[in-house]
């Protein structure tokens, strides 16, 4: 179930927002020591202090500040998204047995505002706030590429071409997935090759008739608006809006830094346009070698949410193999009702626990372990979330103890 | 000036508050037929926690100019969905206070109960 960690007091956390106020902060945004942004909506106050909270992102608060949609709106867009906590707070502790995800189950509509009202006013910064409309572009119909060497030649190596263009197709096909989830994947037609540095035009297409939430248009923009803004956002930012807000997927991004990589890397700066229907311009962005650090910035913003947990299970299995010289052992666990800790396999592999080891080697006092045989195994599991690589969720296992 | 609040941090009220007579000013109440200093008390008054970085504003008590911002957080916060809404002036001599969209925070002087000045409770027609 996921959880709300502020990593500090509650009360430690830096306010940085107060949208509303009456005796006390009523909407408000703080900040712990990791730059984490939480939202906190006051519920009331018996028999303890009760709040909605939510991790938010610095894009999401921008949104809110910008008036850009209404505070009602805003919290059930994360409810909907089980990113909406109920806290209880007494004498400035967080009440964990009461702390809990909203659900369908456990929601309260009266403890949301009854109009869904912008924000008006911060009070920490004492300003007016002003209202931003969202500016609404024309929908693409093409996307261009452009690849601009030293030499502004007209070629560029078909291995590069091929690696953008599968790079591409992955980022289209993550892309769809994360909009919906249901759609079909926009296929992606390479249109006739007109003269530039060197410029390809693509058409991300969908029929229309099941293109309904103009899936193949997003795929288009998102693409230049996600490269336009690198130069807008630092790496905590933007790792926010992957991890926290859900903006875009670590696929997705991964498959814009191979796109930019395979360009950069190859001597070439990348420019990505969308095309209106008659192939005007509708907006830019672009990767150039001397702007490189812009990739980085995809790569500290994945590995800043790596992680390591460790669990200890003890699970019944048969021991397949066991190779003391190697320090490896193999169990098979094809009975056990539950493998989803273990990948859902039949069988897993991994390495005996030196202490273990030390007991099975002792030639004064060994213990043995006979193989095949039942046994009942206390295996240490070390999940290991890495961003930055293409499995990003690697499993661990170590064999601490087991008897038969 | 000498407030009705002990041991006000530095800078508090801060630079901007003002010495002013408030006329027509709003504030919630839990029970309107039986209104009483309870509902007059400041955040550190009724012993409520508070982020020490609004230690100032925590003793200050909140007003609205207008009674329909003092309806909006009626709508918008479960706490204060029964409550109902008094109207009432406050005399110059009786505090400093801020005034910032629409919503004051107003420092009592010592010896002050705005309770009393709040006698003459108009029943608000938003209810």
């Amino acid at each position: 179930m996921k959880k709300i960690d502020f990593c500090e007091d509650v009360e430690n956390l830096n306010i940085i927002h107060i949208f509303e106020y009456y005796d006390h902060p009523l909407f408000y945004i703080a900040q712990n020591s990791h730059l984490d942004n939480f939202l906190f909506y006051f519920i009331d106050d018996e028999p303890f202090s009760t709040w909605l909270v939510s991790q938010v992102s610095m894009n999401e608060i921008s949104i809110v500040r910008n008036r850009q949609v209404g505070v009602k709106t805003f919290l059930n867009r994360l409810f909907k998204r089980k990113r909406l906590f109920k806290i209880h707070i007494d004498e400035g502790k967080i009440l964990d047995d009461l702390t809990s995800v909203l659900t369908e189950d456990n929601i309260d509509s009266y403890d949301f505002p009854e109009d869904d009202f912008e924000v008006e006013f911060d009070y920490i910064s004492n300003t007016d706030l002003q209202k931003q409309e969202v500016l609404t572009s024309e929908e693409p119909k093409y996307l261009k590429l452009i690849f601009k060497d030293e030499d502004n030649s007209h070629s560029i190596p078909a291995s590069v071409f091929k690696s953008v263009i599968a790079n591409l197709e992955d980022y289209i096909n993550y892309t769809t997935k994360h909009l919906n989830q249901e759609s079909k994947i926009p296929s992606l037609n390479l249109l006739a090759l007109p003269a530039s540095s060197f410029g390809a035009e693509f058409e991300v297409i969908l029929e229309e008739e099941i293109d309904l939430d103009q899936i193949s248009s997003k795929v288009t923009q998102s693409l230049v608006s996600f490269i336009g803004e690198l130069d807008l956002v630092n790496e905590k930012e933007l790792s926010d809006q992957i991890f926290i807000e859900e903006r875009f997927t670590p696929k997705q991004v991964k498959a814009i830094q191979k796109i930019t990589e395979d360009a950069i890397d190859s001597g070439y700066d990348l420019i990505v346009e969308t095309q209106d229907k008659d192939k005007n311009p509708i907006a830019s962005s672009d990767i150039t070698r001397l702007n490189r650090g812009k990739i980085n910035k995809i790569d500290t913003a994945l590995r800043l949410n790596n992680r390591h947990n460790s669990e200890i299970v003890e699970i019944d299995a048969t021991v397949v193999a066991v190779n003391l010289k190697s320090k490896v052992f193999w169990l098979d666990i094809s009975d056990l009702d539950d493998k989803s800790k273990f990948e859902n396999r039949n069988d897993f592999h991994g390495k005996i626990d030196d202490e273990l080891l030390d007991k099975l080697k002792d030639n004064n006092n060994p213990i043995t372990i006979n193989v095949p045989s039942k046994i009942l195994a206390r295996i240490k599991i070390d999940t290991i979330f890495d961003f930055t690589l293409p499995k990003t969720k690697d499993h661990k296992y170590s064999l601490l103890s087991f008897s038969e | 000036m000498e407030f009705k609040a002990e041991n006000l941090p530095g800078n508090c009220p801060p630079n901007d508050g003002v010495k002013s007579p408030l006329n027509n000013i709003y504030r919630l109440v839990k029970d309107i037929d039986n209104i009483s200093e309870t509902d007059f008390l400041t955040h550190v008054e009724s012993k409520q926690r508070f982020p020490p970085s609004l230690e100032c504003e925590a003793n200050a008590l909140s007003f609205f100019t207008t009674e329909k911002a003092a309806d909006n957080i009626r709508k918008r916060v479960k706490k204060f969905k029964g409550y109902s809404i008094v109207c009432g002036n406050i005399e110059d001599d009786k505090g400093i206070h801020t005034n910032k969209n629409k919503h004051i925070n107003f420092w009592l002087a010592k010896d002050t109960n705005i309770y009393e000045e709040f006698c003459n409770i108009q029943r608000s027609d938003n209810e």
